[in-house]
């Protein structure tokens, strides 16, 4: 990598300084950068208790699609609902669905659709961690 | 011959010793209530301390984390108790440069969820994305050797006023003090992040530990990249690889391992920007001498750049909630990619602007 000293390097380091700052200016201009989007629509949108009202009937339906959908926005909505230490959280009896869902849907043995797998993994990733 | 071992651990099997110790005291908090693969995480720790200080709003990312004053305190007594507690400074414009650089890295990890130990914690639970960031963080380091070839570096450091040093360590005393002593003065969160923790005296005592061994092993996940890259050493490599391989079989024997991008406790699945984030701290905690643990290490040691980079790194975990930086398992917001692409634009500039200075 001798080949990318002094003023090579400078050049290379100067053309991704521009590349970077120009990519962010479009990021910034693209959207509301300062607001997260999911927060928006729970702003506006149906609370987390309607959510799961829908998500209840949805999977009493059988619409496993639908159901994790709106268990998705729920706990957009409300984080709390997937935290074992808070008083709202939705149980283990949801957390053995929610992992015989992700079973199911990753083996193709429940019928779903497309957007299923990602809403059931979203939940999933919020209910075994993290830091936020 | 043991004491030199632990006193003074150069050795390519002290240190992976110590790397091995390391993993297990990290993987041992996570199952005694830490977050998912937080066992050890500078990054995640400052952002609950923040919290806790009152500097940013969102409670369930506050709690004092014993294991960051521990590791303050532990690295201080170290560095004291073996005549390497040296007040030094850079001088000049190198505080303020180590404070944005620390700022930076510190947004970078948060974009990721999480600094370079935590991406070795979240690649041995088998995350996909952890993974991806680790590659990342390795790019980043490579990249920034080019310029360390190239006459990177800071003026050499010169002593400064002891007290100035005693700061940081007497903070942290005083917090853990106040703490255990049951002050209500902190902000604690009683659901999310901030409410997952093993118990306080476990922390306490991982983090002295974490603290003192670091500050003797010089352990630093960027580090140990960079000696390999730039001078084919790969001692301290061997303590980065024992962490990794021994967290990786706690995680299996515990059944915590669960190999998998979509599945990962914790993360988002934005791979592209868990990458370049990364690639990003890689790259600053090379052109300012340390990963955000590292410098925790060094402040307490009485480096007064690496205190400055940690002013920064708490300053940025308080900016990181506000303005919506840090990264959910939703994804990554345009306030996270935008604190990305700037930490490139600075830390690009950095590299340029000092490469003649050394």
């Amino acid at each position: 990598m001798d080949f990318l000293a002094g003023k090579r390097l400078a050049a290379l380091a100067v053309a991704l300084m521009a590349l970077a700052a120009a990519a962010a200016a479009r990021v910034a201009v693209s959207g509301d950068p300062w607001t997260e989007p999911a927060s928006v629509a729970s702003a506006v949108g149906p609370s987390a208790v309607d959510h799961l009202v829908r998500a209840r009937a949805a999977e009493r339906r059988g619409d496993v699609t639908e159901a994790l959908a709106r268990y998705r926005e729920a706990v957009r909505s409300n984080p709390r609902l997937v935290d074992r230490k808070s008083s709202e959280y939705l149980g283990s009896d949801f957390e053995g669905k929610l992992r015989s869902w992700v079973a199911g849907l990753r083996e193709k043995k429940i019928p779903a659709g497309p957007t299923a797998l990602p809403d059931a993994s979203y939940l999933f990733r919020r209910m075994y961690g993290g830091c936020g | 011959m043991i004491r030199k071992w632990f006193l003074y651990p150069e050795s390519p099997g002290a240190l992976a010793l110590l790397g091995g110790l390391f993993a297990a005291v990290a993987v041992g908090l996570t199952a005694l209530g830490n977050p998912a693969s937080s066992g050890l995480c500078a990054s995640c720790f400052l952002v609950n301390v923040a919290g806790a200080l009152h500097l940013h709003p969102r409670a369930t990312q506050s709690y004092l984390r014993p294991e960051l004053l521990g590791i303050v305190l532990g690295a201080f007594f170290a560095a004291f108790s073996s005549r390497e507690f040296r007040v030094r400074g850079g001088g000049g414009s190198s505080g303020v440069l180590h404070f944005v650089g620390g700022a930076f890295i510190l947004l970078g990890c948060e974009v990721f969820i999480g600094c370079p130990i935590k991406a070795l914690l979240r690649t041995a639970g088998g995350g996909g994305a952890g993974l991806v960031g680790l590659l990342g963080l390795a790019g980043g380091v490579a990249f920034a050797t080019l310029f360390l070839r190239d006459g990177y570096g800071f003026r050499p450091k010169a002593a400064v006023p002891e007290a100035a040093g005693l700061i940081l360590p007497g903070a942290a005393f005083l917090l853990l003090l106040a703490v255990s002593m049951g002050s209500d003065l902190f902000a604690a969160a009683g659901f999310g992040g901030g409410a997952h923790h093993a118990p306080f005296a476990v922390s306490a005592a991982a983090g002295i530990f974490f603290g003192a061994a670091g500050q003797r092993s010089r352990f630093c996940v960027t580090g140990s990249i960079k000696s390999a890259v730039l001078a084919r050493d790969f001692r301290e490599g061997a303590g980065t690889v024992t962490f990794l391989v021994v967290a990786l079989l706690l995680n299996v024997l515990l059944g915590s391992f669960l190999p998998s991008v979509a599945l990962e406790p914790g993360a988002h699945t934005d791979l592209y920007w868990a990458f370049l984030a990364m690639a990003m701290a890689g790259f600053g905690a090379i052109l300012i001498a340390g990963c955000p643990f590292r410098q925790l290490v060094l402040a307490a040691s009485g480096d007064m750049d690496a205190a400055a980079a940690v002013a920064g790194m708490l300053l940025a975990a308080s900016l990181s909630v506000a303005f919506n930086i840090g990264s959910s398992p939703a994804g990554v917001t345009d306030a996270g990619k935008i604190a990305v692409l700037a930490g490139w634009v600075f830390f690009l500039a950095l590299g340029i602007g000092c490469r003649k200075a050394a």
